[in-house]
């Protein structure tokens, strides 16, 4: 019989989809960790002492700034996300300033301020970065190249250097095999960066693993492609035209090296389809996503690479209401199909 | 937009044909089962009752003969409390005597020779409403159809759980078949469309079975598969398309009641109805009494595996809430659903994400979080504008929200009947 400690009143439906927004939130953030943990495996402690400064600060913070709104929010996994997201995009050993300094900032003031999950017009990980990208840039910049230095391990201080054999390796067998009929060749350096040794020796984003988490995420329809694939391609065609005209003229731009640096990455999968900063409609998305492409472009191209992306997502974060204000309307019932 | 799948959580098997449920010792009648007024009761404490006489006559708008369900006497007139909110007079009849019609071969009157108004007359005195919707008494909801309109007849479950309507549909196809005649006979009805689950059992897919629709000649006879059997969006897509007088739509529950009614001369006292859910030991289709209570029909499924979190009547979408288990089976309840916790996934509400699902789903094609922004700021204004009024109540946006926010409750409280 039904005890009668709790009787549910409220109305229908009775029934739910298995999505929660936590849910969601603590699978992205479980979808990254591997990243972290290569990263640190090739670059040694810091890596995971600064993520650890970053993600406890956002903790915290977000204890702060909900305790203040009499709410209990940490179980949402959205601060614990912006902490790890933080860590991620900024260098790997950065002055530990930077991640305290980004996750406070993000937390408290970007999400904070207006009200909480929800209700923030960036997203607070982005804001955060370009936070401490816009105060500390040079030392930011000067920490970016990471070497291979005070392994946590021992066994894997030979890791980068395998990497790199590695990489030569499968280069040029695919330079055989693939490229070379079709009269191509692909350089050096690719297959390295995807296991997160950069060309110069130096560790930077494992690309592979951030390429398999965002898959899964878009597998599981965690977050959207529509608004990642806008973003690549209205970034990749003016670069591939333009972006080589200073050196080697028209329709020779490193389109590979320019998405494949990091944080290109991380902004298009994990930043600018933050759903609260971006629209859902699928026309509305592409118009974002083209728009965070075309804008990191610009940067790229005449202004400071290093802020490309994550301005071109807060760009286009800003003008989220006149996006929305674009509207096709949906198909109604009895019209279309039937 | 995109049509929503649901689980159809219907992995049981069914009982063909549907058995009866035991009689309930106590039969408590509400005397307003479906929206509209009361009906007026005729009868007092102690009045000696026989099965299918009348309680209660209709007094006022939509609403209708109600009778007893069981032989017996009026123990007591009672206020009982309406699953969808207000209060209701009820009439609880202890049962005893002896049964005029169980057991006993029915009749059988022959309905082509009868005039239309004596059709509509019997259907009223019988207490025919239709099933879903309103509860509209059949013969004003034929009345006020245009002569020449298009039946829809819905021979399929639309919602999780349900085996209602596909039930009968599998074991009374005759019985429905002749009901349909009937009600086109009444209409004289252009075309008769019968949608059936492209999923459900085999014998409702062949145009065969709805053969002696084709043989009487006169209507356009069609078969629509439908594909989203278990899509909750189509319940909306059937209501909203059916404009006004154009067409009628109708159930397998209705029509059997219309056959039972005409051609049986019962009045409208047992239903079919589902009882599942996963706290529920043997989930089944039962054709019960009204006035029976819904612990009745739970204790003949089994009782209850573990304890339940919601108890439901009607869908898992759409149905009402279960105070609890002393409420009794009314005309309107299709389902009794006992649901557990890993089938609610009810979860803390937390802040509208703008994730977008609750108008990517919305099969009537509004932004329920917008509307649901604007009411809770208190602008209805700006909220009727963006589409409240087309609201159907179908719960999909509720049901995807991942933030578990009270979209369609908030929406169907404002949007009004």
């Amino acid at each position: 019989m039904i005890s009668s400690r709790e009787v549910l009143v409220s109305g229908a439906p009775f029934i739910h989809d298995h999505r929660t927004t936590a849910r969601s939130a603590w699978l992205v953030s479980f979808m990254l960790l591997p990243i972290l943990l290569w990263e640190t495996l090739l670059s040694g402690w810091g890596t995971l002492g600064a993520a650890a400064a970053s993600i406890s600060v956002a903790l915290a913070a977000d204890l702060l700034q909900s305790g203040l709104r009499r709410r209990f929010e940490l179980d949402d996994g959205s601060a614990f996300l912006t902490g790890l997201l933080i860590a991620l995009a900024l260098p790997l050993k950065p002055p530990l300033y930077a991640p305290i300094a980004a996750s406070a900032f993000a937390i408290l003031v970007i999400k904070g301020a207006f009200g909480g999950l929800g209700n923030n017009w960036m997203n607070p990980a982005l804001g955060g970065v370009a936070f401490a990208w816009l105060n500390w840039g040079p030392s930011l910049a000067a920490s970016q190249g990471s070497t291979p230095a005070s392994l946590p391990l021992a066994f894997v201080s030979t890791l980068p250097s395998l990497v790199s054999g590695f990489d030569d390796r499968v280069t040029g067998l695919l330079n055989t095999l693939l490229f070379q009929p079709l009269g191509a060749s692909l350089p050096s350096g690719y297959v390295a960066s995807m296991l997160g040794v950069e060309s110069n020796g130096t560790i930077g984003l494992p690309v592979g693993l951030a390429l398999a988490a965002s898959a899964a995420l878009i597998g599981f329809r965690v977050i959207r492609w529509q608004i990642p694939a806008a973003m690549f391609l209205f970034f990749i065609a003016p670069f591939w035209a333009f972006g080589g005209l200073a050196s080697s003229g028209l329709f020779s731009g490193d389109v590979l090296g320019q998405t494949l640096a990091g944080s290109f990455l991380l902004v298009a999968f994990f930043m600018a389809t933050d759903p609260v900063t971006s629209p859902s409609r699928t026309g509305q998305m592409i118009i974002f996503g083209a728009g965070c492409g075309l804008i990191a472009f610009l940067f790229v191209e005449f202004g400071a690479p290093a802020f490309a992306p994550l301005f071109g997502v807060l760009f286009m974060n800003a003008l989220m209401p006149f996006i929305e204000g674009i509207r096709w309307p949906r198909a109604k019932l009895g019209e279309g199909k039937e | 937009m995109h049509s929503l799948r649901l689980e159809p959580r219907r992995d049981w098997e069914l009982l063909l044909p549907v058995p009866n449920a035991y009689l309930p010792t106590t039969a408590t009648v509400p005397l307003k089962q479906h929206r509209g007024k009361a009906a007026r009761r005729v009868v007092e404490v102690g009045t000696v009752v026989r099965e299918g006489m009348v309680l209660a006559v209709p007094d006022g708008e939509l609403s209708t003969y109600i009778h007893s369900p069981i032989p017996g006497t009026v123990r007591s007139v009672s206020v009982s409390r309406l699953p969808e909110g207000g209060e209701c007079e009820a009439v609880e009849i202890l049962l005893s005597g002896s049964f005029d019609r169980l057991g006993k071969r029915p009749e059988r009157y022959i309905w082509k020779g009868m005039r239309r108004a004596d059709l509509l007359q019997t259907l009223r005195a019988k207490g025919v409403v239709e099933t879903s919707g309103k509860g509209m008494p059949l013969d004003a909801l034929i009345e006020s159809k245009k002569r020449g309109c298009h039946i829809v007849i819905n021979a399929l479950d639309r919602e999780p759980y349900l085996r209602t309507e596909t039930s009968i549909a599998e074991s009374r196809i005759g019985d429905l078949l002749d009901a349909v005649l009937i009600v086109a006979s009444l209409v004289e009805a252009a075309t008769i469309k019968i949608v059936v689950d492209g999923e459900g059992p085999q014998s409702l897919q062949s145009i065969e079975t709805f053969a002696p629709l084709k043989k009487d000649g006169s209507y356009g006879v069609e078969l629509v598969r439908s594909m989203g059997g278990q899509n909750a969006a189509d319940p909306g897509k059937i209501r909203k398309s059916g404009p006004g007088s154009e067409s009628l739509h109708l159930l397998p529950s209705t029509l059997v009641a219309i056959y039972d009614a005409i051609v049986e001369g019962k009045a409208f006292v047992e239903r079919y109805v589902t009882v599942a859910g996963g706290a529920i030991r043997r989930p089944a289709v039962l054709k019960a009494r009204i006035g029976t209570p819904i612990g009745d029909l739970i204790e003949e499924c089994g009782g209850f595996v573990e304890s339940p979190e919601r108890l439901v009547l009607g869908g898992p979408l759409t149905g009402f809430p279960a105070l609890n288990l002393d409420l009794p089976l009314t005309k309107m309840i299709g389902g009794v659903l006992a649901l557990t916790p890993p089938e609610t996934r009810r979860g803390k509400v937390r802040p509208c994400i703008r994730c977008g699902l609750c108008g990517e789903f919305c099969p009537v094609g509004i932004d329920p979080e917008i509307i649901f922004r604007d009411l809770t700021g208190g602008r209805i204004v700006e909220a009727k504008a963006r589409g409240l009024g087309s609201c159907i109540s179908c719960g999909i946006c509720s049901y995807v929200c991942p933030s578990r926010i009270e979209l369609s409750q908030c929406l169907s409280a404002h949007a009004g009947g």
